[in-house]
């Protein structure tokens, strides 16, 4: 019973690590793809930020996924951070793209820049994923039901697909010309995760009911 | 308290997510389309429900937790086809950027999903404990009042006054915030 339980906590570990990585495939659409063709046209340094870290955040869950160790402990709690950073940066500068300045401020209380083209809160959004990750991420070297999770959990080749997409998605991410084919993997990763989040989900429950 | 933190997290997620729907879906779509009005509600109603549980956890508010666990997911999935059919979805446009860029976002709803599967993360791995912990008063006071903002919120979305709506998410969100605060001060006070 004991080790059935160990097992569950570890997997309930891996459940969330994958509903984090699902949140960033998502953000990683919206947030790096979605900027990639307004930074061929327009470029803007700061719009380069979420373009790197997003696919850098899903490495980093992927390889904490994978072989979690002290070093990936480490690369997940460090890229989360500047995530949420990045999170912060991205809100303030689509509040000054929308025309809020320090000298500036009625705008904000009006609420009326909130409806405005970029979205403020969307890179709120990063912040989010950020705390997500490093709350999931957190103790994983040395969290040895984790490791078992990983290593007996259900369906792990959905999981590995899903990873693969991911990693495919991302090497082809800084490209206009493959841009398509980026967007058309990052959603079966996302369907696969969504499936695998569910079936985990289930397992889970049926396993607690179990014992 | 790892089951509870999880629920609040849950409605944190949720009420970012309602916050950001509302007003997105009032300037592109509510008037056009009565099913964009499905993550405003099910937004409100995931946050009143995880609130609920962290005020008075026994089995009635675990399983209406669970419910708009359900339905948060069930519009997250619906979501993401809705927006993928309005781009005029075709095998061979597949791998072609603009079908899964521009608005509305494709993948957007998915999050209404991933919020769901974390609420119900807690509920099929520590029920039990999400039974027995019971906040502090202080804390249980302010998590109703956020669960009671938060039903506002419900009702007033369901009457499209999104403006009002937003606001008391964010009243719901602060109160809430001050709730998962207080406990914790209480509990290391009381230590």
């Amino acid at each position: 019973m004991i080790a059935a339980l160990t097992r569950i906590q570890g997997e309930a570990r891996r459940q969330l690590l994958m509903a984090t990585t699902l949140y960033f495939g998502i953000l990683f659409l919206e947030g790096a793809v979605g900027h990639v063709p307004i930074l061929a046209t327009n470029w803007h340094s700061l719009a380069l930020l979420p373009v790197i870290i997003l696919p850098l955040s899903l490495l980093a869950l992927i390889a904490a996924l994978l072989k979690p160790s002290a070093t990936s402990e480490i690369a997940l709690r460090t890229v989360m951070i500047v995530a949420a950073l990045v999170g912060i940066v991205g809100f303030f500068t689509h509040l000054a793209a929308n025309g809020v300045t320090l000298s500036r401020l009625g705008p904000l209380l009006s609420g009326a820049v909130f409806r405005e083209e970029p979205g403020p809160t969307w890179p709120l959004a990063i912040v989010l994923g950020g705390v997500m990750g490093i709350g999931g991420g957190f103790g994983i070297a040395t969290d040895d039901l984790f490791r078992s999770a990983v290593r007996n959990g259900p369906v792990r080749w959905l999981d590995k697909l899903a990873y693969l997409s991911l990693i495919g998605a991302i090497a082809l991410s800084p490209s206009v010309a493959t841009l398509g084919w980026c967007c058309a993997l990052t959603v079966i990763a996302c369907a696969l995760l969504l499936i695998n989040a569910v079936v985990g989900l289930i397992w889970l429950a049926l396993t607690r009911s179990a014992t | 308290m790892m089951a509870r933190l999880l629920v609040f997290l849950t409605a944190v997620f949720a009420g970012a997510l309602a916050i950001e729907v509302l007003q997105y879906h009032q300037v592109a779509v509510l008037q056009s389309d009565r099913w964009a009005q499905a993550p405003q509600l099910s937004g409100p109603l995931l946050i009143c429900a995880a609130f609920l549980v962290l005020a008075w956890p026994n089995r009635s508010t675990i399983g209406l937790f669970a419910i708009s666990c359900g339905v948060s997911v069930a519009v997250g999935v619906a979501g993401t086809l809705f927006h993928f059919a309005s781009h005029s979805l075709a095998f061979s446009n597949a791998t072609v950027a603009a079908t899964w860029l521009g608005d509305p976002p494709p993948l957007a709803p998915l999050e209404f999903a991933v919020a769901g599967l974390i609420g119900l993360l807690p509920v099929a791995w520590k029920r039990a404990e999400l039974l027995t912990l019971r906040a502090v008063r202080p804390a249980s006071v302010c998590y109703a009042l956020a669960a009671l903002c938060s039903l506002v919120a419900l009702g007033l979305a369901a009457v499209a006054a999104l403006l009002p709506a937003v606001g008391s998410i964010v009243v719901a969100m602060v109160v809430g915030t001050l709730g998962a605060v207080t406990s914790r001060a209480y509990t290391r006070l009381l230590r």
